[in-house]
């Protein structure tokens, strides 16, 4: 049977099938990042998030029209904070979704981070053990 | 789900103040990816020969949640693009290209060998450490299966002059170029 080949698009490649993708982590290289910017935000928005990502007709998480950056920051840190004690438990191979549901009763019993909470970091995830997998 | 929404936007947010993304000026629904955010992504033959791209874990559950419909190849500037297009109307959402080295754009298509519009590109997850990049773990299964290939000559082929004209005038209203810098108004 053929072997597959797996490459990396514009870096360092040291054999067919085992390439060395440039580190990426969510949590640490996005959400750890504080404070966007919202003059970009606000252009991915108009260019391209409203279409790919349309409203739902129901009981939506947020409107496109009123996402400020505090609602993004908390809704962010509480997916994480949810996915954590959500999988803790999960049998392997068995992975539980965060529903928007989950999220909006987080945010709507702890409320939304303020600028100032956001710059001191209190979005940020507090990890007790380093891992691969979540 | 809503909450994807936001991890792509900030994602993208993010990559737009490093600079590492930029939209395209003849079509700005077209988004560039740098070499060091392509390199977040691999691309791959399965053991069958059919082509996949390979999306870090730490990616999902938002990117593989979004309507990827197409994958097309751009060999004159070394892209490969996925498009997220309307289910019903396949008009663009959203194109984000990964930069590809030229001899490597044959680990999706074989230039000449291969007829493309008989090709269907897969989407696979991969597990990395972010601490020991060669600790490295592709799945066996496709996460998104069968998306239709094609190869463009210009981006003037990725959507309809009406569409271009009303994303370049939108890019207009932003007041913003191609690096998400505000442009300077001269009176």
């Amino acid at each position: 049977m053929a072997k597959a080949i797996i490459v990396s698009p514009d870096g360092i490649q040291h054999s067919q099938e085992i390439p060395t993708p440039f580190p990426f982590d969510f949590e640490r290289d996005v959400l750890g990042e504080g404070p966007f910017n919202q003059r970009i935000a606000g252009a991915l928005i108009e260019l391209a998030m409203r279409d790919t990502f349309p409203e739902p007709k129901s009981n939506p998480l947020f409107t496109w029209g009123t996402l400020s950056p505090g609602f993004v920051m908390t809704a962010a840190s509480s997916y994480f904070i949810l996915n954590e004690k959500m999988q803790a438990n999960a049998a392997v191979g068995e992975i539980n979704q965060v529903s928007d549901a989950a999220i909006k009763e987080r945010i709507d019993r702890r409320g939304v981070l303020t600028p100032n909470e956001i710059a001191e970091g209190r979005h940020k995830v507090k990890r007790s053990t380093p891992g691969m997998a979540r | 789900m809503q909450n994807y929404a936001i991890h792509c936007l900030l994602w993208m947010t993010r990559l737009g103040e490093e600079g590492k993304l930029s939209i395209d000026p003849t079509f700005p629904k077209v988004f560039y990816l740098d070499t060091e955010a392509s390199s977040y992504f691999t691309l791959g033959r399965d053991v069958e020969g059919n082509p996949f791209i390979g999306v870090p874990q730490k990616l999902c559950p938002f990117f593989t949640q979004i309507d990827w419909l197409g994958v097309t190849i751009y060999p004159d500037a070394g892209y490969v693009f996925l498009e997220a297009r309307d289910v019903q109307t396949h008009v663009l959402h959203m194109a984000l290209g990964i930069k590809v080295r030229r001899k490597r754009l044959s680990a999706l298509h074989v230039e000449g060998r291969e007829d493309i519009s008989k090709q269907r590109c897969n989407i696979r997850v991969f597990q990395q450490d972010p601490n020991s990049p060669d600790d490295f773990l592709c799945a066996d299964q496709n996460e998104i299966s069968n998306l239709s290939m094609r190869v463009i000559k210009s981006i003037d082929d990725m959507g309809s002059e009406m569409e271009m004209q009303d994303a370049r005038d939108m890019l207009d209203q932003l007041g913003i170029d191609s690096s998400f810098t505000p442009i300077k108004v001269t009176t």
